[in-house]
């Protein structure tokens, strides 16, 4: 139903007709006002000098829902979309599939994600815990720990969602907490912790 | 005409080794050349390459590694033969691999260094404890060491020990609550928990400030409260020092009598240049110095260079305790269990080391958790539960030298200036793994005490980055390197500043050991020179 946008077709064309197709895309299918990310179908820049505000806008619409926020960091998700599209050239085509994936689901509660995986194509899977885990960890790939190289990508060190959780016990390494011998004593949230 | 040098002593290498005996020597008025193959690199600049590394459990990464100083972890630079893959994290930058270390710095006691006629294992080292002591106390005031004069490091409960002349330069940093609540349910049932001493000032000392909690002793500490080897490289310059950074030597000459004439290094545009001393120190970590002095042929009649190879090969433990305890709160170490430091069980199996980590544990804990699908809100409530309940213990083990465990300069490989790079041959023994079935045992009650569910208790052997053995010392010329001034048998005035001259490894961080070594051989060549 839906025209294929991967890229080997579209990356043969101008940038200006790329981008009045994609405009025309997004209009039509925009239409379909019932779907929750009408977005999810339309076409996707395949490289990263390609990225306009509005595909960040639509891959930060799709991080708050894979994470469970409501605001998100809109630079942050910039990098992590164009890491995402460098660690993965087919990256768009696949969030794609994430999307139209949650969309027939109708997942909305993260709660309910485990579920949700069980029924879906690993490479969807695969694909929202890339994202999830770009904005939780701060980085995209695998760090190896005796090696000078291998697949990470930075996207951010404070803005990593590991650390909200934990924010107000311990630190994010490098900052402090102010004061030496603070840690003699736990936190005050023990008791409920 | 009397012969003209370049310095008086020449040393090769800008580490916490090399750097304090550089120091030792120029405030005693001799003039001094450090060579450092890296360059130097303020602490803000290390600092923000860790905030925007993307591999933060790689400790050399926010380092520099450049084709003529690489790290340890650059391709090639160690080839492994052998059936453990031996790979320390070293860094080529002025203060060496101290910018990462941890600062554990602990002092071998009596028994260790006399393990052959005590234990009947191993090797005794040529100079006993008592002739070490007041070298132990200038390291530790010249690092502002942190520690306990109460306990007993031997970990048995008993008085002090080993003996000090003097107290610890600095207090004991307060225990965390993690620390506190481990020591009281395990240590409920006999084991007994020993405070680190260690070199992460909790009061000014030095032009350091007081340890802040951080919580990043390795890779960087932000602040400068952790000591690293650049302190010193600092002091010997201000003392009249000269320190020449990209500068890697790459061949000792010897000359006439049996002495060292000069040294060749290389920088990174290729420019070789000749320096002579009347007295040399090599501190370039325990492996590049031997791979030097293998590439150089000298120091080896005895066919010991390169040989005795020992690191501190460890496990590890992580559990989630029953109760919130906040791992991550202060400094990344505090100390831990160390009831296997010594007794009669030495003769069949390595002493044990139980350290206790106090790193924050998101990243670990949030990995572990995506790769369970776990996301959402209950991502977050996971996070915060496991993150208050994480227990990291890293174990570490005594080693025995083997005459097979060898690091020797590559035959296939070269850095860009040319110069081989290394291979190793290392295996683990049977020493060592009898010791390993005793701490799985011990791993075993920790998580029973403390009603754990085991993240990790099988992770095989592991790297600990204590180079020790390369450059054995002993008393005699025919089994050993160097002799217990640290001076080579063969050259009268070639020293080693390593911990690659230790000859029996205890279970303790070696560094201090090295410092106070080093300390020593400054006095000894300052008679001479």
């Amino acid at each position: 139903m839906f025209p294929d946008t991967a890229s080997s077709k579209t990356t043969l064309l101008s940038p200006a007709r790329r981008l009045s197709r994609r405009q025309l895309l997004g209009g039509l299918l925009g239409l379909s006002a019932a779907s929750l990310m009408p977005w999810a179908t339309w076409a996707w820049a395949s490289e990263t000098h390609q990225v306009s505000e509005k595909e960040v806008a639509n891959f930060l619409a799709l991080s708050e829902r894979l994470t469970g926020r409501e605001s998100l960091d809109a630079k942050i998700a910039g990098r992590a979309y164009r890491v995402l599209m460098e660690a993965g050239e087919d990256f768009p085509a696949r969030q794609r599939q994430l999307a139209q994936a949650m969309e027939q689901a109708g997942l909305t509660d993260m709660r309910k994600f485990k579920a949700f995986a069980a029924a879906q194509d690993q490479t969807v899977v695969d694909t929202a815990m890339a994202i999830i885990s770009a904005w939780y960890l701060g980085y995209t790939g695998t760090p190896q720990g005796h090696s000078a190289t291998d697949d990470t990508r930075f996207v951010t060190y404070t803005g990593a969602l590991m650390f909200e959780p934990t924010i107000d016990a311990t630190v994010i390494p490098t900052y402090s907490r102010g004061r030496t011998n603070y840690w003699h004593t736990p936190p005050d949230t023990l008791a409920t912790d | 005409m009397a012969t003209q040098y370049d310095a008086d002593v020449i040393i090769i290498g800008s580490g916490a080794l090399g750097s304090n005996a550089a120091f030792e020597l120029a405030r005693k008025g001799k003039s001094v050349i450090i060579l450092e193959s890296g360059e130097r690199i303020p602490r803000w600049k290390i600092l923000e390459n860790f905030r925007t590394s993307s591999r933060k459990s790689n400790y050399n990464d926010p380092y520099p590694n450049a084709p003529w100083a690489p790290t340890s972890f650059d391709e090639n630079y160690i080839t492994n033969t052998g059936d453990f893959e031996f790979l320390p994290g070293m860094l080529r930058l002025v203060g060496g691999t101290t910018w990462h270390w941890a600062a554990a710095t602990w002092r071998y006691t009596p028994n260790d260094m006399k393990l052959k006629s005590t234990y009947g294992v191993g090797r005794d080292w040529p100079i006993d404890y008592d002739e070490l002591e007041p070298y132990y106390q200038r390291a530790e005031y010249a690092l502002g060491v942190a520690g306990s004069d109460t306990d007993d490091q031997n970990g048995q409960g008993g008085d002090p020990w080993p003996p000090r002349s003097e107290p610890y330069p600095v207090p004991p940093e307060a225990p965390s609550y993690y620390y506190q609540r481990l020591k009281e349910r395990i240590g409920a049932e006999g084991y007994h928990f020993i405070h680190e001493p260690n070199a992460r000032t909790n009061q000014p000392w030095d032009g350091r400030p007081a340890c802040s909690g951080n919580n990043n002793c390795m890779p960087v500490c932000p602040i400068g409260a952790m000591y690293s080897g650049d302190v010193h490289a600092s002091h010997a310059e201000a003392a009249g020092a000269r320190l020449l950074t990209d500068a890697t030597a790459y061949k000792l000459e010897k000359g006439d009598g049996g002495k060292i004439a000069a040294v060749h290094c290389r920088s990174s545009n290729g420019d070789d240049t000749r320096l002579t001393a009347k007295y040399f120190i090599v501190a370039a970590n325990g492996l590049e110095t031997p791979k030097l002095l293998l590439i150089s042929d000298v120091a080896n009649s005895s066919d010991q260079v390169g040989r005795n190879l020992m690191d501190h090969t460890g496990m590890g433990l992580q559990f989630l305790a029953d109760e919130p305890l906040w791992p991550g709160r202060g400094q990344i170490q505090e100390g831990g269990i160390f009831d296997w430091r010594d007794g009669d069980f030495r003769r069949q199996h390595a002493a044990i080391k139980h350290a206790l980590t106090n790193k924050v544990p998101n990243e670990a804990v949030t990995r572990r958790l995506l790769d369970d699908l776990i996301v959402g809100p209950t991502l977050d409530e996971r996070i915060r539960h496991d993150a208050a309940r994480w227990v990291d213990i890293s174990t570490t083990f005594e080693m025995l030298p083997h005459q097979s465990n060898t690091i020797r300069p590559s035959s296939t490989y070269k850095d860009a200036l040319g110069i081989p790079t290394m291979t190793v041959n290392y295996s683990v023994d049977n020493y060592v793994k009898r010791a390993g079935e005793v701490a799985k045992k011990d791993f075993a009650n920790f998580v029973r005490i403390m009603n754990g569910e085991v993240v990790e208790d099988d992770t095989g052997w592991q790297n600990r980055d204590h180079i020790m053995g390369t450059v054995i010392m002993g008393d005699t010329a025919e089994n050993s390197v160097v002799d217990g001034d640290c001076r080579t048998w063969d050259h009268a005035n070639l020293f080693l500043s390593t911990t690659g001259v230790i000859p029996a490894s205890g279970v303790i961080n070696p560094t201090l050991t090295g410092v106070a070594l080093s300390i020593r051989v400054a006095d000894t060549i300052a008679k001479e020179v």
